[in-house]
């Protein structure tokens, strides 16, 4: 079953003639170097950092909104209406893993462990609303193969309950930040800022379009989903707080190198726009801002490396202190053994000397050595 | 034991129930096709439908045409198999399909849905 009145895609997802269509222009820009970031961040902190769970989270994370990405990819581009309809609850579950995931993120990231069982509990009982109703008419009943989408066969309900997630996730996250801000170190609180600032900027772009456009759309107020796109540059901001949380707090003790390739993956990801860029205006923001992340990358950069570099100059320090250190030990000990070596060889003439000199003086041994004379 | 289930509390739950979701949205609409359909069908302004009017942009002859529609909503397996009596199920306009046009007696869940004057009669074709 086909919607009729649009070209099939090629490969799934591509569709040559996306820029003849009204809201289609940004299509591919907002959504393909945004789940690139978005991977590129999360295995890099897999890889550099396999035994934070923070990192192990953040990289769940990207993968379910990159795995939405793409489904809403297929959604906007095909028009085979079995497939999309199979894939449309998919949109709930995915949104709902990334509010639970961003929670649960929050929590590791402040208390470097794991949460209790009562916590998990909690986010089963959360989720498996939307995972056991995907697939009935509460989700989604059908299909308009004339527009080409399902919005108007969503259950209110059920898209609610996934978007209240989404707000549940920011409200819960928004107190979790403010009481460890309230206790931690300055250093943390830097990173709580940035980190939380950019989480929180994320679930509330991300939701609030969604929720808002699709429902538009539904209703038959907005043309399209179109404006849902815009939502999706949340993350983008949210991977680059991650990104400066970990080249200047080494948030997830990620090194140099792979700070500095998120720096570099960062400012190809903005220049990739001059590729979707159709006018004057667009090539003067696209450069101005790949002209900021160079500018602001190399700076970072920069920073990381003298700090990096004083950090080895002060380790390579220590160290030579500690070999000197062991040699002083050395030398101390051998200067011990010397002297009580020499005291004892010393001591044991010097006794027998002093003994024979006591009695030279008193004049004692001279009488006992002169011979008695002869009467 | 009780302490890796509780570790991977959420593994064991979380993993089987998105499993299950996946497999029977994909089961519901891909291979059942139980849902509804629906689209702009034939309507015939001469007779006693209302029909909705509405337009688009035609390239061969650089000029609008003005067509007449009405709405119709229908089982999708009903869909596909009267499609089938058209000689196609790819992307044929359910205009030109005469089976798809009109809600069939077996069709409970069928409803045709013509333009409402009084809610805004610049939609309708009269």
């Amino acid at each position: 079953m086909y919607c009729y009145l649009f070209e099939a895609p090629k490969y799934l997802i591509y569709y040559s003639n996306f820029r003849e269509l009204d809201g289609y222009t940004l299509l591919y820009y907002s959504h393909i170097p945004t789940a690139v970031i978005t991977l590129i961040v999360g295995m890099f902190l897999l890889f550099n950092a396999r035994k934070s769970i923070s990192a192990k989270l953040l990289f769940l994370i990207s993968i379910f909104f990159s795995g939405w990405i793409f489904i809403s990819l297929i959604a906007w581009t095909n028009i085979n209406a079995d497939l999309i309809l199979s894939i449309w609850p998919l949109f709930g579950i995915f949104q709902a893993f990334i509010s639970i995931l961003s929670i649960y993120f929050v929590y590791t990231f402040i208390n470097k462990e794991d949460v209790s069982l009562l916590v998990k509990t909690s986010f089963i009982l959360l989720l498996a609303p939307v995972l056991l109703f995907a697939h009935t008419n509460l989700s989604v009943s059908g299909f308009n193969i004339t527009d080409c989408d399902a919005f108007g066969y969503e259950g209110l309900v059920y898209k609610l309950y996934y978007t209240f997630l989404g707000l549940l996730s920011m409200v819960w996250i928004a107190i979790l930040l403010i009481r460890e801000y309230q206790t931690a170190s300055e250093k943390f609180k830097k990173q709580i800022v940035l980190i939380g600032s950019g989480i929180e900027f994320f679930l509330l772009s991300f939701f609030i379009t969604t929720f808002v456009v699709t429902y538009l759309a539904g209703i038959k107020v907005l043309p399209d989903s179109g404006y849902e796109m815009y939502g999706l540059f949340g993350m983008t901001v949210f991977m680059t707080f991650v990104s400066i949380s970990i080249v200047k707090f080494k948030t997830f003790n990620v090194g140099v190198a792979t700070s500095t390739s998120l720096v570099i993956a960062l400012a190809l990801i903005t220049a990739s726009k001059y590729t979707f860029s159709e006018n004057r205006f667009d090539l003067i923001l696209t450069t101005v801002t790949l002209i900021l992340v160079a500018i602001a990358g190399y700076i970072l950069i920069h920073s990381v490396r003298k700090e990096i570099a004083q950090r080895v100059k002060l380790q390579t320090l220590t160290m030579e202190l500690e070999k000197a250190n062991v040699r002083l030990k050395t030398l101390d000990k051998q200067k011990s053994e010397f002297v009580s070596i020499a005291s004892h060889q010393l001591r044991s003439p010097l006794t027998s000397i002093r003994g024979y000199a006591s009695m030279l003086s008193e004049g004692s041994f001279v009488l006992f050595q002169k011979k008695p004379k002869n009467p | 034991m009780l302490n890796i289930l509780k570790k991977y509390i959420l593994l064991f739950t979380l993993v089987p129930l998105l499993l299950l979701a996946v497999s029977s949205s994909y089961y519901r609409f891909m291979v059942t096709k139980d849902f509804l359909v629906s689209y702009e069908a034939f309507c015939d302004p001469i007779t006693t439908e209302n029909c909705y009017v509405s337009s688009y942009y035609d390239e061969s002859c650089d000029c609008e045409v003005i067509y007449e529609y009405k709405y119709i909503e229908k089982k999708a397996n009903h869909y596909k198999e009267q499609m089938t009596l058209c000689g196609s199920d790819t992307q044929l306009d359910p205009m030109e399909c005469e089976a798809v046009n009109f809600c069939a007696d077996y069709e409970a869940d069928c409803t045709v849905t013509y333009c409402d004057t009084t809610e805004d009669p610049s939609l309708c074709a009269r």
